[in-house]
């Protein structure tokens, strides 16, 4: 049998919730049943926790030291964030 | 024994050094290439505020299908690059190297679909001369899949190299690199993939 160690199972994990966020936001949000506003805003708010989880637990910055953290924030923050204010103009 | 001495049982266990996965350099291009994605991306957004109209006319074109499967694509590819990886430092070289192939498979899977996807645009008649928003489309979405091509040759070379792997630390550190520049090419597709598919 296959040993299974946490940090395998907690990529398993990170994982499931990217695919999870990714179908939710595919085929979920783009129903009319939500209006273009809420669903952009939810879709991008998705969109910068995937990053963030990609950086963290697939990158491996979640072992690195602070800096490299706080850069990886600031782009997540500043690329999503500037795309949803021009959006918001 | 002496009474102020601790047993070494009794001392709390001191946490592992932070460590960056990989190499500096690769960290900074990475860096470096997604501040320029960044930059395209607020161009692209600029000028979709500047002709909403015509832009979300466009975008009705595109099939967010396509752009959803190569998502879950691409996560499932980082997946089992992180999964070789893990096994490459337990020592598991053989499992790592059908890890990093089984990412390869993904990478032309992704190029396959995308292939489909530009071959259905030309079909209809559209090229990046069409629109601003499918110059903006066929740029990135190019650019983008130049990474991709760029990220499968590391993939077959790390799934090749993997076979003789040691998990040293210099020799890990290679392996990291490699991934850490496929992940980019994941990361770059979640933002890319929402503002040219799913903004409206």
């Amino acid at each position: 049998m296959i040993p299974v160690n946490t940090t395998t199972l907690q990529v398993l994990a990170v994982w499931l919730v990217l695919m999870l966020s990714t179908v939710l936001s595919t085929w979920g949000f783009s129903r009319p049943l939500f209006s273009p506003g809420t669903a952009t805003l939810a879709v991008m708010g998705i969109a910068a926790i995937k990053l963030i989880l990609v950086m963290e637990y697939f990158m491996g910055l979640h072992q690195a030291p602070r800096a490299w953290r706080v850069a990886g924030a600031l782009w997540v923050s500043a690329a999503a964030g500037m795309v949803v204010l021009i959006y918001l103009l | 024994m002496s009474p102020d001495i601790e047993a070494p049982s009794s001392r709390p266990r001191s946490p592992e050094p932070r460590r960056l996965p990989g190499v500096e350099g690769v960290w900074a291009f990475v860096f470096a290439d997604m501040t320029m994605f960044a930059v395209m991306f607020g161009s692209f957004m600029w000028d979709r505020h500047r002709n909403p109209l015509a832009f979300e006319e466009s975008r009705h074109l595109l099939n967010a299908t396509f752009g959803g499967i190569n998502t879950l694509i691409l996560l499932t590819s980082s997946l089992f690059v992180v999964l070789a990886i893990e096994a490459l430092k337990a020592e598991r070289a053989l499992r790592a190297r059908w890890l990093f192939a089984l990412a390869l498979a993904c990478g032309f899977a992704f190029m396959l679909a995308k292939a489909f996807e530009y071959g259905e645009k030309f079909q209809a008649g559209i090229s990046m001369l069409s629109n601003d928003f499918f110059m903006y489309y066929f740029i990135l979405t190019g650019i983008h899949l130049g990474h991709v091509i760029v990220g499968n040759v590391v993939l077959a070379v790390m799934s090749i190299k993997s076979a003789s792997a040691t998990n040293q630390a210099s020799s890990l550190a290679n392996y990291e690199a490699g991934a850490t520049y496929w992940h980019m090419v994941d990361l770059l597709w979640i933002l890319l993939f929402p503002i040219l598919y799913l903004l409206r």
